[in-house]
This record gives C-alpha cells, structure tokens and sequence, in this order.
C-alpha cells in the first residue's frame, strides 16, 4: 500500500513534476477506487498496489472527474474546504503527482 | 455470548446492527456505549468474517459506532488490506471482462462486487474476498481456456471428469494473481443448482459501472433470486454480509411477493426463497412486519424441503450430491454424474492429494456419520 498523505512534502523531480502544473488532468476510465474516511483509496490500471490519499484526497478526486488545470483544481479544493488556495496549493499538486504517476490521472 | 460461541452478545449485536441498517441506530450505540479495546478487537475480527468492515468504517466515521483514536487506527489497518483487495479484484475483473468481450463470451459479474455498485449507498460499504463472474455452460469451457491463458490463471483444483463442469458443476476456481476468480455456470452445487433455468439468467441484465465500464450484473428476478441462493445455501454459519444484501437487493427490487413466487416456483426453489427470508429474520431479530416477512409465507413443496435438508446438514458434502440425483434426468445423465462423484480423475484425485481409496473412504465415513462433513 502506497501512501500519498495530502499534507506530505515528497521530493518529487523529473518530468511528471513539472508537466503537473501545466495542461489539464482527469481520472482515466479504467481507475477502480474507494472512498476510505477523509481520503480515498485508487488503484491505477498500472500500479503494483493501491494509493491511498489522505486529506484533501477526496475533494482532489471528485473534482478531477471533469478535466481541469491545476490552478482551477486549487480554487476548487480551497473553496470545498474553506482555505486559501495558496495555502493548499503544494498539497493538491502532491497530490495529482502522485496519481499521475501510478496512472490514475491523465492529461485531459 | 453471540451465536458462534466465543463472540461476546454485545459485539454480535453491534455486528447485527450493522448488517440491519449498515450502521448501529443511536439507540443502539448508546444501549452498547463505548467498547474495550478487546470488544473493539473482537468487533473488527468478526466485521473481516461476515464481510462488513465497510459497513463499520461507516458507522465510525459518522459516529454511529464510537472508537477511541487507536480503535479508528487498528480499524483503518484491517480496513485497508480489504479495501485494497476489492479494488484488485475489480481490476481482475475489468481485465476478465475485456477477454470475454474479445472472444465473445457472454457475462454476468455476481454477488459482492456487482451488489456493492449496485445496492449499497457508497461501494466502500461492501468488501469482498473473490471475484464470482458466470458464464453460459456452453462456453464454460471456453471461458475456462481464455481466462488462463490471457489472464495468467492457474486452477488449482482440476475438474471432477472431463466435462462435469459444464454439465452439472457450480463453478470453477482460477487463481489470478492475488485474486480467486469462480467462474460459474450456476449459483449452487446440489439440487437446487441443477434446477435453476440457466439460460434464463441471460434474458436480461443490469448495467453496473464498475472502474469507469459498463458491466452487466444479472437481471432483477436473478439478483434477486441469487441474493436468496446466498443467504440460504450459501456460507454456513451465514456471513452477515449476505443477508445485508438480500435486505438491500430487496428494499430496491421492482418484484411483487407473488412474481418473486413465480420466479421460485419455475426454478423449483421456493425453499430456497422461504429459507433465506426466515433466516434474515430470525438472525437479524426483524419484526414479523418486515417487508421480507411474507417472503417467509410462500408455499414449499415437501420434494424440496428434503433437498434443502440435504445443504443443511454437517454431511453436506455427500448429501447434496445424492440430492442431486432426484433432479438430474435421464438414466445416461445420472450415470455420468454417480460415475463422476464416485470415480474422480486421477487428475482431480492429486489435485486435492487424494487417493482413490481415500476417497470412497472418507464418502462413506461421512454419510454414515463418522466424521463431520
């Protein structure tokens, strides 16, 4: 079980880091997930085992059921839980990194 | 103590509760109060049992169960393998789906990850351990092949002789990966298996979006029908979990008391109905105003009362065969199936590391009552 808690500060590099804040991203189809208390549990169609994102996680994947930019997707998940978004910012890029790269979000 | 011997009255309860209304009432929890950490222990081992470890994240995070800080994290742990498992289940599954497509066997995925999209308020409610997809009996084979060969499946446990399955077998195991795939060609081994119209399960269906596809889960008569199947003749002791979905499949089925006695009359499994209503009642304590209880009304036929003794005993093992034998038609038919369960393969034999002698041994031992079955 991989875990990707929302407030975490992974070193994330390379090319899926920098191409998070560009374009726009949205589940891909074949994702199987589950609501699991404040976060969810998603298994990619190419991951070894299911990720589970804590807090914000949930709203991060509702939301990303429609195509968005990450800066939409940051206004977004602030307004849902009352803060400002540069305040959660890094933790919804955190966030969308990590399911990018076990294949559960894609460019739109 | 519960039921089961070694489960205390209060966690069987709390546990009852779940399954009644997925999580306890108020009146429920305030009655229980808080548990011990051991009650709490003991609640989350038998909610892993009877399938309702969904159901008790539920009720904890609305508060309906009350658990301090470290019986949420033990609750989280357990709960995470299993929610971790169904996903990679349904990942075998749309994976399974995609093959059958492909070389056009027709489908139906059943019981706990069909019913988890289907009827429960939120899919996390319902965990499950197997993946159960039928097939027609004549692709049984077929689908067989395909889901070892794309898949990477191996079965374990070779078949009784060639072509019992597709002729009178419930279903056969592949093991993909971490995950037990049961192909079925009917719901149950036994009487009442063989009597079940086969192709009327194909008549129709149910859409189910399962990981974004559109699957087809079985038709309402069918759901239903298999939802009764399960809680009657399925586990025993019968996982709570069964009988919460035959409430739900119940609570959302468009079929009157008399079209569900229609469907049972045809399949000859009016017991069958009968006994998973009055099993739901009588384990979960429902009143007798219960929508399900006129369920527990529908006339049975005396032949079929003898065929449900026959998966009620602790002999079940032999006596469901020998049931079998008052539905089977034909002297040829039932020649093939005596000569299958008295006569395994050598194949089937080592597959279970059996002996031939062994084997009529341990028939005859257990219909005349030496051992338990």
């Amino acid at each position: 079980m991989a875990t990707c808690a929302g407030r975490s500060r992974d070193s994330w590099g390379g090319p899926v880091a920098e191409r998070v804040l560009t374009g726009r991203w949205v589940r891909v189809p074949n994702v199987v997930w589950r609501r699991f208390f404040d976060g969810v549990v998603v298994l990619g169609p190419v991951a070894e085992r299911p990720i589970r994102v804590t807090a914000p996680g949930r709203v991060i994947w509702e939301q990303l059921a429609v195509p968005l930019e990450i800066d939409s997707l940051v206004e977004a998940v602030a307004h849902r839980v009352g803060m400002p978004a540069a305040q959660v910012h890094d933790d919804v890029v955190t966030v969308v990194r990590a399911l990018v790269e076990v294949g559960a979000v894609a460019p739109a | 103590m519960g039921p089961e011997g070694q489960i205390s009255t209060t966690v069987w309860d709390v546990a009852r509760s779940l399954a009644v209304e997925c999580s306890p009432s108020a009146s429920n929890a305030a009655a229980h109060g808080p548990l011990s950490d051991a009650q709490f222990s003991e609640l989350i081992w038998v909610c892993e049992q009877h399938r309702l470890l969904g159901a008790l994240v539920a009720a904890v995070e609305s508060r309906r169960v009350e658990a301090t800080d470290g019986q949420r994290g033990s609750l989280e742990v357990r709960a995470l393998v299993w929610l971790s498992h169904s996903l990679e289940v349904e990942r075998v599954l749309l994976r399974l789906g995609e093959v059958f497509d492909r070389v056009g066997i027709e489908w139906r995925v059943l019981k706990g990850v069909a019913l988890a999209h289907l009827v429960y308020a939120d899919p996390a409610e319902r965990v499950f351990a197997d993946l159960d997809v039928l097939v027609p009996s004549d692709q049984f084979d077929e689908a067989l092949r395909s889901a070892r060969a794309e898949l990477g499946g191996v079965q374990p446990v070779a078949e009784l002789r060639p072509g019992f399955d597709r002729e009178f077998g419930k279903d056969a195991l592949i093991q993909v990966g971490t995950v037990e795939v049961d192909l079925h060609r009917t719901f149950v081994t036994g009487a009442f298996g063989l009597t079940i119209p086969l192709a009327e399960l194909f008549a129709d269906s149910t859409p189910v979006s399962i990981g974004g596809r559109t699957c087809a889960a079985l038709g309402p008569s069918a759901l239903l029908m298999h939802a009764c199947f399960n809680a009657a003749l399925g586990d025993r002791p019968v996982r709570l979990a069964a009988l919460r979905d035959l409430l739900l499949v119940w609570a959302r089925s468009p079929l009157t008391v008399d079209e569900v006695a229609a469907v049972a009359a045809r399949w000859k499994a009016e017991a069958v109905v009968q006994h998973a209503a009055r099993t739901v009642i009588e384990v979960l304590g429902l009143p007798p105003t219960h929508p399900l209880a006129p369920l527990t009304t529908i006339e049975v036929p005396r032949r079929q009362q003898w065929a449900l003794r026959s998966y009620l005993t602790s002999r079940r093992s032999y006596t469901r065969p020998l049931a079998s034998l008052l539905v089977i038609k034909g002297v040829r038919r039932r020649a093939r199936y005596v000569r299958a369960i008295a006569r395994p393969s050598t194949a089937y034999l080592q597959s279970r590391g059996w002996s031939e002698g062994g084997h009529l041994r341990r028939a005859f031992a257990r219909l005349v009552g030496r051992t338990r079955g």
